[in-house]
C-alpha cells in the first residue's frame, strides 16, 4: 500500500463511523449471498456479531501504519479463524463482499482510488491472517 | 565488503488455494502425491517446504531428494540416502534389481503412515529413482510433494508418475499485482510508494524470485530506499526482463574466495557442509548464504550445502569449462572417500561422479548400476555405465547391456558390434549355458530382425546359441525366440516346423512365451481352431502367472484369439473379442496393445464390410505403431487404409497409403505378402485392374512359398473380386481344402461360381457370406447373381437377389468396389462389358482402353456399343450415370 492508500482506508473508516450497523449488515447480508454456507459459522442472532466486525475493521486498518503491531494482530485474528473452521476461498469470499458493502454505504463519494486502497487493505489484511496458519 | 543487502526469508503471500489442495490431498488419504508445475522462480519450493514443515510439527516422518544431474550420477543415487543400508548395498554390490525395490518397498512399507517425500525438480530426476518412486506412490508407501519446471520436456517416468491415481498436479501461477504490492509491503516491511510497486510490478511480472532480486540489487545500489517510513525508487530499475540475465549479474559480483565452493556445489548438486567449509572459510560461506546463493538443508540429521535455486547451477555449470567440472567432481568423490565414504548413498555417488570426470571406477559397481538403470529402462544412462564397465573389464555382461542400451536407442550397428563382442566373452568366460549368454542371442537376434533388418542372420544367431547349449532348459529358453524370430521374418511353416520338432515346457513361462508365436503361426497356415483353443490356454496360463507383463502382454493371446476366429469365419465373435483387448489396452494404457488391438478390429470390421469403420481402425493402428516404432505393422496398417480409402472411392488417399507400404517382391518381415493388398487397390482405384491383379498375384506367390494361406487366399480371392476368377479358383479350393473353418472354402466357392456364372451357388455363396456377417463378400456376390438370373433368363430371381445385394449393399458403409459397379444397373453386362463400360465412364479413350485390356480400338468400341444399347445411353458422358456411380468417382 502507498502512505496515500493508508490515509484513504482509515479515513473512511471515520466517516463511516455513525454508519456501523449498516456496514456490517450489508456486508453479511452480500457474504451470505455469496456462500450461503458460511451462515453456518455464525450465531442465528447476528447483533453483537455485527458491532464486532465494525470494531475490528476499525482497528485493525488503524494499525496498518505501524506494520509489526498489525502483523501481531492479524496474526492473532487468524489463529482464531482456523478454530472456525475458515478455509481460503472463505476469505475471497469475504474481501467481496466488504468491497460489495462499502461502495453501499459511502455512496456517491466511492471512487476507483478508494476501490484500489481498500482492495490492498484487506489483501494485506487476509494474507497476514492466513499466514498464522504456517506458525 | 559485500554491497548486497541482507536477505530475510520473505513472507509467503497468495499461495493459500494451493497449500489448501496440498493440505486437502495430504490429509484425505486417498492422495499419493501432489507435483507442483511452474516456472522457474515462480515459488513451487517454497509451497513444497510450507507443507512439510506443516506434517513436520504433526510428527510425520518427512524426507527430501535432490535430483541429482543425470550426466554424474548412478541409477538410485538420488534417493540413496532415503534407503536402508541393505537395500543401497544391494544396488552397490550386485543384488537383482527387482530385490532391491522389493526391499525399498519393505522398507517404506514398515512406516506407520506414508512418509512425505519432498522432491525437487522432479523432471530431472534419473528414471530409475522415478521409477522406484511412482512405484512407493502408487502403493500409498510415501506420499510424494514434487516440483517440476514448466517447459521442461515431460519424461516418459514423470508421465507415469502424472498418471497414477491419486497423485495430483497443481500449476502456480505469477504473483498478481495485488498480492506483489501485498508482498513488498510485508517483505519492506512498510508501504511503497506508488512509482516504486508500479516499477517493480512491470519488471518482475510476479515471478517471486526476479522480485527479490530486483528488491535485493536495488537496494544493494541504493536506489530503492525507505524516506520517512517509505519506500521509494530514486532512478529506473535495473534488469533487462530476464531472470536469467539478472542472476548472472548476481553471479558477476562473488568474491573470488566463494568460487571453488559455489562450482563444486554446481556441479555435485549437494555436498556435506564438512566438504563445504575445506573449499571456502566460515565467513565466505555465510555470505553466499546470507546473499541468498547457497542454502543449507538438513536431511536425516545431516546438513548439506545446495545453491538456493536450481537456475543458479545451470548458470554456474554453463559458465565452467568441461575439464575444470570434471576435475571438481573428481576432488569431491576423492574427499568423500578420504572419509571413509560411510553414508549409505556415498559409493553411488562417488560412482556417478567418477563415472562423469573420466576416472576409473570399481567395474562392479558400474555393472550393477548399470542393471539397474535397466529395470527402469533408463537405456541413455545404460549406456554411459555398461561403456564404462566395458572399458574397464571385458565382461560379457557389460558389453551385452551396452549392447541392448545401443538396440535400445536406435543404434543398430553400434549395437550389433558390441553383441558379437558380448558373444564372444561370454563363450569364452561363461559358456552357452550361462543366463548371460540367452540374453545375448535374444537381443541380439532382435536388434538384427528389427534394428537391421536381418531376419536370416537373427534366426542364425538363435539356432547357433540352441545348438552350443548342453542343458535342455537352455534350448527351452531359446525356443520361444527363435520361433517369434522365423514367424516376424515371413516363415510361419517354418516356425511351426521348429516347433513341432520340440514339445512345450512343463515350465509355464516359456509355455506361455511360445504360444504366443505359435498361435500366431496357426492362424497364418491356417490352423484357426488349434490356434484359437492355444491362445485361449495361454491366456489363461499367463494371466495366472501374476506378473502380467513378464514378457509380451497378456492381451497379445486375446489379439490372437480374435484372428483365428476372423480368419474362420466366426466374425461376431471375433469382434466381441477384439472389442474386449481394445478396451482393456485402452484403460492400461500400453501402447503395444493397442496398436495390435486396433490392426485386429480393422481387418474384422473390414471383413465385416464396414468399411469407413475399418479404415478410422486401420488410421489409429498406423498411428500407434508410429508411437511404438514398429515399422512393419505400420505397412501393414497402411495397406489396410489403401484397401479402404480405394473401396470407398477416395483414391488419392488410397495413393498416398499406398505409396509408403512399398513392398518388395520376396521380402521377409512379418506378414509381408498380406502387405501387397495396399498397392493392388490403389491401382484399381487408379483404373489400373491388369497391375492390381499383378500385385495380387505377386504377394500370393509370396504367401505360397512362406506357407501363408490365411493371406494368400484373401489375396487369390481379391483377384476373383476385381474380374478374373479363373486364374484363381483351382489355387483357392487346395486352400480350402487346407485351411479350418467357413471362410476360406466360402471364398473358394464364391471365385468358382464367377467362373461358371452359376447362378444359383453364387445365391448360395452369397448367404454363406451373409451368415458370417461378411457383408460386403456377400454383395459382391449377390450383385454377380442378378447378372447371373437375367443371363438365364430368370428376371424374378434376379430382383430377389438385386433386393438381397441392396440391402447388403446398405451395410457396407459407402463400399464402392467394381463388383458392385452395376449393382443398381437393371441391364446385365457382361463382364467384359462392364470392365469396359467403367473404364470408359472414368474418361479413358478407346485405344487407351484397348492398350490396358490388350484389345484393339474397334473391339473396344463394339463392345461400347452393345453397352450403350443395354444401358439406353448414346454417350460416354451418360455411361457413369447409368452404370449407378458417383459422377466424381474418377
Amino acid at each position: 500500500m502507498t502512505p496515500e492508500q493508508i490515509r484513504l482506508v482509515t479515513e473512511s473508516i471515520e466517516g463511516l463511523r455513525p454508519h456501523a450497523d449498516q456496514v456490517a449488515s450489508r456486508f453479511y447480508t452480500a457474504l451470505f449471498e455469496i456462500v450461503p454456507e458460511a451462515r453456518e459459522l455464525f450465531p442465528d442472532d447476528m447483533t453483537a456479531q455485527r458491532a464486532k466486525l465494525f470494531n475490528e475493521l476499525d482497528e485493525i486498518a488503524h494499525a496498518i501504519p505501524d506494520l509489526d503491531a498489525f502483523v501481531a494482530r492479524a496474526t492473532a485474528l487468524g489463529k482464531n479463524h482456523i478454530g472456525y473452521g475458515v478455509r481460503a476461498e472463505h476469505y475471497r469470499a469475504f474481501g467481496h463482499a466488504l468491497l460489495v458493502a462499502l461502495p453501499d454505504c459511502i455512496g456517491a463519494e466511492w471512487n476507483d482510488a478508494l476501490a484500489d486502497a481498500w482492495r490492498l487493505a484487506y489483501h494485506l489484511v487476509a494474507d497476514s491472517m492466513q499466514r498464522a496458519s504456517l506458525v | 565488503m559485500s554491497t548486497l543487502a541482507a536477505v530475510e526469508r520473505w513472507p509467503l503471500v497468495g499461495r493459500w488455494d494451493e497449500l489448501a489442495a496440498v493440505e486437502l490431498a495430504l490429509a484425505g488419504g486417498a492422495a499419493s502425491g501432489v507435483v507442483i508445475f511452474g516456472a522457474a522462480g515462480v515459488g513451487k519450493t517454497r509451497i513444497a517446504e510450507e507443507m512439510r514443515a506443516q506434517v513436520e510439527r504433526t510428527g510425520r516422518t518427512t524426507r527430501r531428494a535432490i535430483a541429482l544431474d543425470p550426466a554424474a550420477s548412478t541409477p538410485l543415487g538420488a534417493l540413496a540416502h532415503l534407503l536402508p543400508a541393505d537395500v543401497v548395498r544391494g544396488a552397490v554390490t550386485g543384488e537383482d534389481a527387482s530385490v532391491i525395490f522389493g526391499q525399498a518397498f519393505d522398507a517404506f512399507a514398515a512406516q506407520i503412515e506414508p512418509t512425505l517425500l519432498l522432491i525437487d525438480d522432479v523432471h530431472l530426476l534419473d528414471a530409475t529413482s522415478l521409477s522406484l518412486v511412482a512405484q512407493l506412490a502408487a502403493n500409498r508407501l510415501v506420499f510424494v510433494l514434487a516440483t517440476a519446471r514448466t517447459g521442461e520436456p515431460v519424461s516418459a517416468g514423470l508421465a507415469a508418475l502424472l498418471r497414477i491415481d491419486g497423485v495430483e498436479r497443481i500449476d502456480l501461477r505469477e504473483l498478481t499485482r495485488d498480492e506483489v504490492e501485498t508482498l513488498l509491503h510485508l517483505a519492506l516491511g512498510g508501504p511503497v510508494a506508488a512509482p516504486a510497486s508500479a516499477a517493480l510490478w512491470g519488471a518482475s511480472k510476479g515471478n517471486v524470485l526476479y522480485l527479490r532480486e530486483l528488491v535485493q540489487s536495488a537496494r544493494g545500489s541504493g536506489a530503492l530506499r525507505n524516506t520517512d517510513g517509505v519506500w521509494t525508487l530514486s532512478g529506473p530499475i535495473e534488469g533487462s526482463g530476464r531472470l536469467t540475465d539478472m542472476l548472472a549479474e548476481r553471479l558477476v559480483q562473488v568474491d573470488a574466495a566463494g568460487l571453488p565452493v559455489l562450482h563444486t556445489v554446481a556441479v555435485c548438486r549437494r555436498i556435506a557442509l564438512d566438504h563445504a567449509l575445506e573449499l571456502a572459510p566460515f565467513d565466505v560461506l555465510e555470505t553466499l548464504e546470507r546473499t541468498g546463493l547457497l542454502s543449507t538443508v538438513d536431511d536425516d540429521r545431516r546438513r548439506y550445502v545446495t545453491l538456493s535455486h536450481p537456475l543458479y547451477g545451470e548458470l554456474v555449470r554453463a559458465s565452467m569449462g568441461g575439464l575444470a567440472a570434471r576435475r571438481l567432481l573428481a576432488d569431491e568423490a576423492a574427499r568423500v572417500q578420504r572419509d571413509g565414504a560411510r553414508r549409505r548413498d556415498d559409493p553411488l555417488l562417488v560412482a556417478g561422479w567418477l563415472v562423469a570426470a573420466g576416472r576409473p571406477v570399481d567395474p562392479n559397481v558400474l555393472l550393477q548400476a548399470a542393471r539397474l538403470a535397466r529395470y527402469a529402462h533408463d537405456f541413455p544412462h545404460v549406456e554411459q555405465l555398461a561403456r564404462a564397465a566395458r572399458r574397464e573389464i571385458p565382461d560379457a555382461e557389460a558389453a551385452a547391456l551396452l549392447g541392448e542400451a545401443l538396440y535400445e536407442q536406435g543404434s543398430f550397428a553400434e549395437a550389433e558390434a558390441a553383441l558379437s563382442d558380448a558373444e564372444e566373452l561370454c563363450r569364452r568366460d561363461r559358456g552357452p549355458d550361462d543366463d548371460v549368454a540367452v540374453d545375448i542371442a535374444t537381443v541380439r537376434s532382435i536388434n538384427l530382425l528389427w534394428g537391421l533388418q536381418r531376419g536370416e542372420d537373427a534366426v542364425a544367431v538363435l539356432e547357433r546359441a540352441r545348438a552350443e547349449a548342453t542343458l535342455a532348459a537352455t534350448s527351452d529358453r531359446l525356443l520361444p525366440a527363435e520361433a517369434g524370430t522365423l514367424l516376424l521374418s515371413g516363415r510361419p511353416a517354418d516356425a511351426l516346423a521348429l516347433l513341432a520338432d520340440h514339445p512345450p515346457s512343463d515350465d509355464t513361462r516359456p509355455r506361455v512365451g511360445r504360444a504366443v508365436s505359435e498361435a500366431s503361426a496357426l492362424t497364418m497356415v491356417g490352423r484357426y481352431d488349434e490356434a484359437l483353443s492355444l491362445a485361449r490356454r495361454a491366456f489363461d496360463e499367463h494371466m495366472a502367472l501374476g506378473d502380467v507383463l513378464v514378457m509380451a502382454h497378456p492381451g497379445v493371446h486375446v489379439v490372437n484369439q480374435a484372428s483365428a476366429l476372423a480368419e474362420s469365419g466366426s466374425l461376431a465373435e471375433a469382434m466381441t473379442v477384439a472389442e474386449s483387448v481394445h478396451a482393456f489396452s485402452v484403460d492400461s494404457g500400453v501402447p503395444i496393445a493397442m496398436m495390435w488391438a486396433t490392426s485386429a478390429l480393422g481387418y474384422i470390421t473390414l471383413l465385416s464390410g464396414r468399411i469407413a469403420t475399418a479404415r478410422r481402425w486401420y488410421s489409429e493402428c498406423a498411428a500407434a505403431a508410429t508411437t511404438t516404432g514398429f515399422v512393419g505393422v505400420r505397412r501393414l496398417a497402411l495397406a489396410g487404409v489403401a484397401m479402404c480409402a480405394a473401396m470407398l472411392g477416395d483414391n488419392a488417399a488410397a495413393l498416398a497409403a499406398a505409396d509408403e507400404i512399398r513392398p518388395v517382391a520376396g521380402e521377409r518381415t512379418f506378414v509381408a505378402p498380406e502387405l501387397w493388398s495396399g498397392p493392388a487397390w490403389a491401382a484399381l482405384s487408379a483404373s489400373d485392374p491388369e497391375r492390381a491383379r499383378d500385385l495380387l498375384r505377386t504377394g500370393a506367390d509370396d504367401a505360397a512359398r512362406t506357407g501363408h494361406r490365411t493371406i494368400e487366399s484373401r489375396l487369390l480371392h481379391d483377384v476373383a473380386r476385381i474380374g478374373a476368377p479363373e486364374l484363381v479358383t483351382e489355387r483357392l479350393t487346395a486352400l480350402s481344402e487346407l485351411c479350418d473353418g467357413v471362410l476360406v472354402p466360402a471364398r473358394a466357392a464364391h471365385a468358382d461360381a464367377l467362373v461358371r456364372h452359376d447362378a444359383a451357388a453364387l445365391d448360395a455363396v452369397a448367404g454363406e457370406f451373409s451368415a458370417m456377417g461378411a457383408n460386403l463378400y456377400a454383395a459382391e456376390a449377390a450383385v454377380a447373381a442378378v447378372d447371373a438370373w437375367r443371363r438365364v433368363g430368370e428376371p424374378r430371381r434376379a430382383s430377389a437377389a438385386q433386393e438381397r445385394a441392396t440391402a447388403l449393399i446398405q451395410r457396407c458403409e459407402g463400399a464402392r468396389t467394381p463388383a458392385l459397379v452395376s449393382a443398381e444397373s437393371v441391364v446385365p453386362l457382361t463382364r467384359r462389358e462392364r470392365e469396359i463400360a467403367v473404364l470408359a465412364a472414368e474418361g479413358l479413350s478407346s485405344k487407351q482402353i484397348g492398350e490396358r485390356l490388350f484389345l484393339s480400338a474397334r473391339t473396344i468400341d463394339n463392345h461400347l456399343q452393345r453397352v450403350f444399347t443395354k444401358l439406353g445411353v448414346t454417350r460416354r458422358a451418360e455411361l457413369a450415370a447409368a452404370l449407378g456411380q458417383r459422377g466424381d468417382a474418377s
